[in-house]
């Protein structure tokens, strides 16, 4: 299994700088998933890591081998592309054998991995047809067949599933999840979906203009976002101007603008403004108990979403969203005391060290 | 650098006010008497200024840039100011020269403004020569190796003889100007003369004791009938064409199918015979002059240039038509459901929504148009009309000399200006406007609805009789070729229809000759084209190098407008200066020359733009993905081409072999004017060229036999695309 590794890797279209200085390591075996607003950059990091383009600077290492300017068909990863780039004259036995024949391999081994390949992804039965014949989640599966068989270093994914319907998407999110586990192929994945990049990655990085904002592990990009746009971009937040003022138990103290109340939050502020990032779901009812963080506010809408009811919250002059328990009954106007956990607000830096 | 947004003070109609200003002081001096260079100077700068000074002051720009009718106009206007200028046309010309002139100063300063605040904005700066090398490693050797062949080709053969057309057009004899040539073509009365006293369009006769009334038009000097014919040729065409094709679009009526297929019959090309035919039809002979001698006593005969233009006119008007019909079909429903949903009806519907989203389509067939009236031969010279560009620019080569002169070479280069530019300009009015026809979302059914009576009534009286007599032509030169027609009368009598001239043109070796000979050129240009254009159309479609992909592209489509002649006059001074004294000299005689060689490259290279165009939307339909897909595992950039690519795009590269085929084996230009330089080597267009030798009619059912051979390749030709390959494709358009 290979390690890829990009360094300060810049792409220019035009006038527009594509990927600005962009720098990461990916483990052997890791799910690796990019994750950005469409337009962003990318894909274009993909394919730059595929050998389609060619940075204007920066290296590409496979291992330790430097790949920046080798050809696509010499760098030994397979891709997955967005639109699948299945080839409508040739049947799914020779879109999925089309590699090997390349490879020189003997008809009677093609015949065999084409076989396991296509019972690995569930499609027997389906080799003689045409792609066009297919439905989307096969032709999904065999552009997947495609590049697996080929026991690629690397398997690149481009939004793979971003043409499927939400049911087929979450089936298959959970397939290619258990696939690159067994298989243990490096895997790097573009998405821009947020709950496909948390719920399948080892590491997300998250790109936004062209520049590399944060890399992390799910859990740390959600909890512990280092700028304002990875906070807004993964899972919905509460974003308020918020001051520090103080210090107190390990935690900074701090007024968050409209709503007029002093909190206690986790900060990497050390001193005066920044933003107070609150998730809907850090929310509860406060109890007698609760000494600390606690809050009134009035309640101006209400959404019950099945698994949680989703309130907007009016305090003071400030509107926050907030997650309760489906079984909390409340309605439109009540008054509600709510607390929040110091450790689940964080305060950012105005500019958000938001690399742009 | 970005200017205020303020409300515009003036509109377009400013302009016009402006320019009728300017035109008014011109005129009414010219009226007066007053002439001179100072007063027309003075009716331009007083509209070229104001013009500038509103323009300072804040003028909706926007609105002459993008509306579908100014826009247009300022196309023409730009065209038809040069051309003033040129000719220095006094009167009426002159002046609506100068009330255009707002609108092209207006078009030009907002133009360059914004050129300048584009060039502006640079946000990154990267060394051009690490930029030179990022593209040049982006493509691989065979990208390279495409690159080099297709721009190599149509430089030498392409850009280098039209180069040594315009350098021999400056050879002037000695103690005279270098422009001498050009100052002579735009200022000698055989080329623009405005002083036509006495020469009229039309006049009474007494032929054989019968009246007769002659119209051969008023011959106002080479250029300007050039000019002038084109001009009326494509009006009468484009609207006609439009007409019929609003008609079959959007209307249903009993027999629409018929003829639908009766309309697409003049655009069989039968070089030469059909123009001879429609000379018997406008003749003494001619159904015309049978009903005005019935009804009025006296006889029809419509010769020399008037000859010309309906000749071309009935030729040429299905161009307009397909691209039309076309265009309205293309036409979202939507679009017009909308309009009409808000009250518009009618003409006005016509006039508001229709017409503009048709107008692209329908101007990419008028251009066709006018450079195929341009360059065209056939009518000419079956009507024996010498003051014609085209005429002229033909006769210098069967000259005894065996010299084209200079003064020649200016002419070709004029034609050429006059083509490549009102081709350019119409090609950036359509490219402007091709959002208009990506806004279709899925498939629909064309609107069509019922005719009334009175509709009907117009479409069999007026519109059928109009398709049938413009199909008389290939009618006539089917009867021709089997003798169901006397040569000189037209006439029709089926007792002596017999297959013999046909079956001659097999098993008379002087005639098969000539089939042979365009069978050959034909093949092996077509083998050429294909591969080139499969070169070029990769290159294309799959690199964005600055300059080099838009150079190869423009390159391999400008063809398409650059008249026949040219090619042909470049070509020969290119193989004279360059190859003299070899074979290949085209003054080396007529048993030395080798013509075969010249023809198939002319052939190659200007029917290179309709093979590219089909291949090159071959490729457009494989998406790039296809091919990453397959170098992503391992294939090389050939082996993706070659399993990948082409077994896709089959199709397109036999529609595009077909369509070089058929547009090859109907050339005229190169063939009638370096064939006629090694007679034996010359195709069957040459052949078809000789209705008169010595000024007396020979072997016409021959001629016409070769028609209708011509005729079965192109109807060949559209069974097998139309049916074996199931697309339905343009076949002229730009």
């Amino acid at each position: 299994m290979t390690r890829i590794r990009l360094d300060n890797v810049t792409k220019v279209f035009g006038n527009v700088v594509a990927v600005d200085h962009v720098s990461f390591e990916i483990e052997e075996g890791e799910f690796f998933t990019i994750i950005g607003p469409s337009g962003h950059g990318k894909t274009t990091v993909l394919r730059i890591i595929a050998g389609f383009e060619i940075p204007e600077e920066g290296h590409v290492y496979f291992d330790d081998r430097d790949v920046t300017f080798l050809k696509p068909y010499e760098r030994g990863t397979a891709m997955v592309f967005q639109n699948y780039a299945l080839w409508p004259h040739m049947t799914v036995y020779d879109n999925i054998a089309y590699g090997l024949r390349l490879r020189k391999v003997p008809e009677e081994e093609i015949r065999k991995k084409v076989r396991w390949a296509l019972e690995l992804l569930d499609l027997e039965g389906t080799e003689n047809r045409y792609p066009l014949q297919l439905s989307g989640g096969q032709q999904q599966r065999v552009a997947l067949a495609r590049a697996l068989v080929v026991e690629p270093n690397v398997l690149l994914l481009d939004e793979p599933l971003s043409n499927l319907d939400a049911k087929l998407r979450v089936e298959m999110r959970e397939e290619l999840k258990r696939l690159q586990r067994r298989l243990g192929i490096t895997t790097v994945y573009v998405t821009h979906d947020q709950v496909e990049a948390l719920s399948m990655s080892d590491r997300i990085a998250v790109i936004y203009k062209g520049r590399l904002q944060q890399v992390g592990t799910p859990e740390e990009l959600y909890y512990r976002p280092r700028n304002l746009f990875v906070a807004g971009f993964l899972g919905r937040s509460n974003m308020l101007k918020a001051r520090v003022v103080g210090h107190r138990n390990g935690y900074a103290e701090v007024e968050v603008e409209g709503m007029g109340v002093r909190l206690l939050a986790a900060s990497l502020v050390e001193d005066g403004d920044g933003y107070a990032i609150m998730r809907p779901e850090g929310f509860r009812k406060a109890s007698p108990t609760d000494l600390e963080n606690v809050f009134e506010g009035k309640v101006e809408t209400v959404m019950f979403l099945g698994d949680k009811r989703e309130l907007k919250v009016r305090v003071g002059e400030a509107s926050l969203v907030v997650y309760l328990p489906p079984e909390e009954r409340v309605e439109v106007g009540d008054r509600l005391s709510l607390h929040i956990p110091p450790e689940k607000i964080m305060v950012l830096p105005v500019n958000g060290g938001v690399k742009a | 650098m970005a200017s205020p947004v303020r409300e515009p003070k003036y509109k377009a109609k400013h302009l016009f006010i402006l320019g009728l200003l300017g035109a008014l002081i011109y005129y009414v001096a010219f009226l007066a008497g007053v002439r001179g260079w100072l007063v027309t100077l003075s009716g331009w700068l007083v509209a070229g200024v104001l013009a500038l000074l509103v323009y300072i002051a804040g003028l909706d720009t926007y609105k002459i840039k993008y509306s579908f009718g100014l826009s247009f106009l300022v196309m023409i206007a730009y065209i038809y100011d040069v051309m003033i200028l040129l000719l220095r046309l006094p009167g009426l010309p002159m002046a609506v020269g100068i009330l255009l002139f707002p609108l092209v100063v207006v078009h030009m300063s907002a133009y360059l403004a914004e050129r300048r605040r584009r060039t502006v904005k640079v946000e990154v700066r990267i060394p051009w020569r690490k930029r030179l090398r990022m593209s040049f490693f982006k493509l691989d050797k065979v990208i390279l190796t495409f690159l080099i062949v297709g721009l190599t080709v149509l430089i030498v053969f392409l850009v280098v003889p039209v180069l040594m057309m315009l350098w021999n057009a400056f050879i002037t004899p000695p103690g005279t100007p270098f422009y001498e040539n050009f100052v002579r073509i735009f200022t000698s009365p055989r080329y623009v003369k405005t002083n036509t006293a006495g020469d009229v369009a039309w006049a009474w006769q007494i032929v054989g004791g019968r009246r007769v009334l002659v119209i051969d038009g008023t011959n106002y000097g080479v250029l300007l009938n050039s000019l002038i014919n084109a001009t009326i040729v494509t009006s009468v065409a484009t609207l006609l064409g439009m007409i019929v094709a609003f008609v079959l679009a959007r209307y249903k009526f009993p027999g629409k199918t018929l003829i639908r297929l009766l309309a697409v019959i003049p655009l069989f090309v039968t070089p030469f015979i059909n123009s001879y035919v429609i000379k018997l039809l406008f003749g003494m002979t001619g159904p015309i002059s049978m009903i005005t001698s019935h009804l009025f006593g006296f006889l029809v005969d419509v010769r020399g240039l008037a000859g010309v233009t309906v000749a071309q006119i009935m030729a040429f008007y299905p161009i307009v038509y397909l691209n039309a019909y076309s265009a309205f079909l293309s036409i979202d429903p939507n679009l017009e459901e909308q309009a009409e949903n808000l009250g518009a009806k009618g003409l006005r519907l016509f006039t508001s929504v229709t017409l503009p989203l048709a107008l692209p389509g329908i101007a990419s067939g008028s251009i066709i148009v006018f450079i195929f009236s341009l360059e065209d031969l056939g009518a000419p010279i079956v009507f024996q009309e010498r003051n014609l560009m085209s005429y002229q620019i033909y006769s210098s080569f069967t000259s005894q000399t065996g010299i084209v002169s200079p003064e020649i070479a200016a002419l070709g280069f004029v034609m050429l200006f006059l083509a490549v530019a009102s081709f350019l300009v119409i090609r950036n009015y359509i490219g402007m406007r091709s959002y208009a026809m990506i806004s279709r979302g899925g498939r629909w059914t064309p609107r069509e609805r019922k005719l009334g009576w009175k509709g009907l009534l117009v479409v069999y009286l007026v519109l059928l009789p109009l398709i049938v007599w413009t199909m008389m032509p290939q009618l006539g030169v089917i009867m021709l070729a089997f003798n169901m027609m006397k040569p000189t009368e037209f006439s029709i009598n089926l007792h002596t229809a017999s297959a013999k001239y046909f079956l001659e043109l097999f098993t008379n070796p002087n005639i098969f000759m000539y089939i042979r000979n365009t069978l050959t050129y034909a093949l092996t240009a077509v083998v050429i084209a294909i591969v080139l254009a499969l070169m070029i159309g990769y290159a294309v479609s799959r690199t964005k190098i600055r300059i080099l992909t838009s150079t190869l592209d423009v390159l391999a489509t400008i063809p398409i407008a650059i008249p026949g002649l040219v090619v042909a006059l470049g070509y020969f001074y290119f193989f004279a200066d360059l190859f003299s004294n070899t074979p290949l000299d085209p003054t080396s005689g007529p048993t030395v020359f080798q013509a075969w060689v010249v023809l198939i490259i002319a052939y190659t290279i200007r029917k290179l733009p309709f093979v590219v165009r089909s291949i090159y939307a071959g490729y457009s339909q494989v998406h790039e993905g296809l091919e990453e897909a397959a170098m992503n595992l391992g294939a090389t950039r050939l082996k993706t081409i070659a399993g990948i690519v082409l077994p896709l795009i089959v199709t397109y590269i036999v529609s595009g072999a077909v369509i070089g085929f058929i547009y090859i084996s109907t050339e005229v230009s190169t063939s009638v004017t370096i064939g006629s330089l090694r007679p034996d080597q010359a195709p069957m267009t040459f052949y078809m060229k000789n209705i008169y030798i010595g000024g007396q009619l020979a072997g016409i059912q021959y001629v016409a036999a070769m028609g209708v051979l011509l005729i079965l390749f192109q109807l060949a030709a559209i069974m097998l695309i139309i049916l074996g390959l199931k697309q339905s494709y343009a076949f002229i358009g730009a």
